[in-house]
């Protein structure tokens, strides 16, 4: 029985993590670019046991509607939110970026900017209420840049960063909890075209350690956890030779 | 290019495409290739399922609820949604699902364009009677609305349709009430196949489930002896399910595992663990209808070569000789069916125009795939099915010829004026055309 406010709530990842909730009869406050999607995932939640739902229509993009979209939040949730999920993000084509700095500026703000922008609001809710969640979709690529998704990735690392300030400057509060979740590659619309291989994991899966890590007050999710380990020898490689690999 | 194959391993398939559907409104380009066929999870077993060459529409993303209504059990759903996800998500609200097949692992979509059947045919019908409406996109960008008063035709045609009319984007469903998660069982051994007759004659009304497992070890005055399963849902045990772990078969066995002795060996042994002639218990609803759900891919153990099922229906008339023939040719073929499972299918029509079930006697056969010998028997089996009036299920096919298939359903010249233009399926190609004949 939580308040959820959820950000990209048609991401695949996260429409999987709100099902999970829904079973327990939470509310939801759902954020998206689309409106037949809000009301697709809206019809689902309901009938999945959700006890309320309502839908706000916002691109990431408008940093001007970011906070009457919070203000409708507290209209909707007034006790307060538990848990404030930012799920939104683009993985642009890396080659186009490349050849065009304005679309890299733009995927950086999709993927970063708008996360600062609501991320930043959200920390003052939470601050004020003196407990609840942030958790944030970061991934993995943002542990080392590649070619293949630099952009992307740089936007990830970006974010990692500044929820970790965030986690440190909200470190006294007992009761809130910053959540940086790194997936691995998961079969989502979002990695439709890269060809699948045995690291791929299920939304459902993902989602589970998701609601997991919420409930074990976690500061960094790995999921699956082996990416931990992965990333790890991933980064130890030195960058003199980093430089040269295709991976 | 992408490899795909349906549940018996058999034929294999490539395809130009696997084209996810992940929201019931965006549009499909259906430029891109000749053919289009809907996949849900691939538990047909024959070629059904596939479109060699051609593209796949994935539907298994298509997976939202629309609306249920507790009060009537009336159920709105995407295409994609599992009969699992039903039970799970249902059952504790005493919903179950009106008719189902012996796997929970189907999608909607697949279990109303195969117009399955389960263990109530007698009482209930197929899958097909309890579809209220459904939306179905077609290759023109239009989203048709079909249900028995509107786009009647193309709602027959859909049911049972095998994915040929269109992609089925959502369906109501009516679900059936209930007030346990429990079955009462009763299993009853019988020594020939005219005990079984007996014994059905008797349950039909009484019990809303009823199936039988034949031993196919057994010959001469044996032949036909089995099990019989009948049920009813309890009244007692609540509607909170205890769903019990899966165990998975890690890898494919190599194919002399599952030898004609060895089938003939286990068919044995199964008849011979009932001591009992009759055997009364309660059991939760996975292990009643869903037994082999619990071995994840259970159709590993037939090895790389895959294997065929082999499910007919022969009518009333004639039907008890014509069973017996059967199970004859199969015995002097010396070949043995793992699994066996007879039925006999009520009067209740389906609005699906070519649906399989027809009132009658369904036998359900499945042979690991081993070389011409299994498809001579099967050729025999056509022409005895064919002479008593019966016909084979599509979903369980890999083989019948164009010549068995449009002398059996000789409503498939309606049912290709519904054909979607950019549909088509590896079985449809193979079944429909008039140059194989």
């Amino acid at each position: 029985m939580k308040n959820i406010l959820i950000i990209g709530a048609a991401s695949a990842i996260i429409c999987d993590v709100a099902r999970l909730y829904a079973q327990e009869q939470s509310s939801f406050f759902l954020v998206a670019r689309s409106q037949k999607k809000l009301k697709i995932i809206s019809d689902d939640l309901i009938v999945r046991g959700a006890k309320s739902t309502k839908l706000f229509v916002m691109d990431a993009l408008e940093f001007d509607k970011h906070e009457e979209m919070f203000s409708h939040c507290a209209e909707f949730f007034p006790d307060g939110v538990d848990i404030i999920l930012i799920a939104h993000g683009s993985l642009p084509d890396q080659s186009l970026c490349d050849k065009n700095r304005y679309l890299s500026m733009k995927e950086f703000s999709v993927n970063c900017n708008s996360i600062i922008s609501l991320s930043h609001i959200s920390a003052e809710i939470l601050e004020k209420q003196q407990y609840g969640t942030l958790a944030v979709l970061g991934s993995v690529a943002g542990l080392r840049g590649r070619k293949n998704n630099y952009i992307y990735g740089a936007a990830k690392s970006a974010v990692s960063t500044y929820l970790s300030g965030l986690r440190n400057r909200l470190a006294n509060f007992p009761g809130i909890q910053i959540l940086t979740v790194l997936p691995g590659f998961v079969s989502t619309p979002m990695t439709e075209k890269i060809p699948k291989n045995f690291l791929f994991s299920t939304t459902e899966k993902t989602a589970k350690d998701i609601v997991n890590g919420i409930k074990k007050k976690k500061d960094i999710l790995y999921t699956p956890s082996f990416w931990r380990w992965i990333m790890l020898v991933v980064r130890a490689i030195p960058e003199r030779l980093f430089k040269r690999m295709s991976i | 290019m992408v490899g795909q194959t349906s549940w018996g391993n058999f034929p294999k398939a490539i395809h130009a495409a696997e084209i996810p559907l992940h929201w019931k409104h965006h549009q499909i380009d259906f430029s891109e290739h000749r053919y289009y066929l809907p996949f849900g999870l691939g538990r047909s077993y024959g070629d059904s399922c596939l479109n060699d060459g051609y593209a796949l529409l994935m539907c298994e993303h298509l997976n939202h609820y629309c609306s249920f209504d507790a009060a009537t059990g009336r159920l709105h759903c995407e295409a994609g949604v599992t009969l699992n996800q039903i039970l799970c998500d249902l059952t504790p609200l005493g919903w179950f699902l009106p008719v189902t097949p012996g796997t929970k692992y189907v999608t909607v979509g697949g279990a109303i364009a195969n117009d399955v059947h389960g263990k109530n045919h007698h009482l209930a019908g197929s899958f097909g009677c309890y579809v209220l409406s459904l939306h179905l996109l077609r290759s023109d960008g239009n989203i048709y609305f079909c249900s028995p008063t509107n786009n009647s035709d193309l709602f027959a045609a859909t049911i049972g349709g095998i994915g040929l009319t269109g992609v089925i984007l959502s369906a109501e469903l009516q679900l059936r009430k209930i007030s346990s998660v429990f079955i009462d069982v009763e299993h009853i051994r019988f020594e020939s196949i005219n005990d079984f007759f007996s014994i059905d004659e008797e349950s039909t009304e009484r019990y809303e489930y009823t199936v039988a497992w034949l031993d196919s070890s057994a010959a001469g005055k044996h032949l036909g002896r089995g099990i019989y399963m009948r049920g009813n849902h309890a009244e007692q045990g609540g509607l909170l399910s205890n769903s019990s772990k899966s165990i998975a078969v890690p890898f494919e066995f190599p194919s002399f595992v599952l030898n004609n002795l060895f089938v003939k060996g286990f068919n044995a042994l199964y008849y011979r663990k009932q001591w009992k002639k009759y055997l009364f218990s309660t059991v939760h609803y996975n292990s009643f209808f869903y037994p082999l759900d619990s071995i994840l891919h259970w159709n590993r153990i037939y090895g790389k070569s895959g294997f065929l099922q082999y499910q007919c229906v022969v009518p009333f008339s004639n039907g008890m000789e014509t069973i017996n023939e059967i199970l004859q040719q199969i015995t002097a073929s010396g070949m043995a069916s793992f699994l066996t499972v007879f039925k006999k299918f009520g009067s209740i029509a389906s609005p699906g125009l070519l649906s399989f079930p027809q009132p009658g006697y369904t036998l359900a056969l499945d042979f690991r795939k081993s070389g011409e010998k299994l498809f001579t028997l099967f050729d025999i089996l056509d022409a005895i099915v064919a002479a008593a009036g019966g016909r084979i299920y599509p979903a369980k096919d890999a083989r019948m010829s164009a010549e068995t298939f449009q002398n059996s359903y000789p409503q498939w010249h309606i049912f290709e004026q519904f054909v979607d233009d950019k549909f088509s399926s590896s079985f449809w190609r193979r079944v429909a055309s008039t140059n194989n004949l």
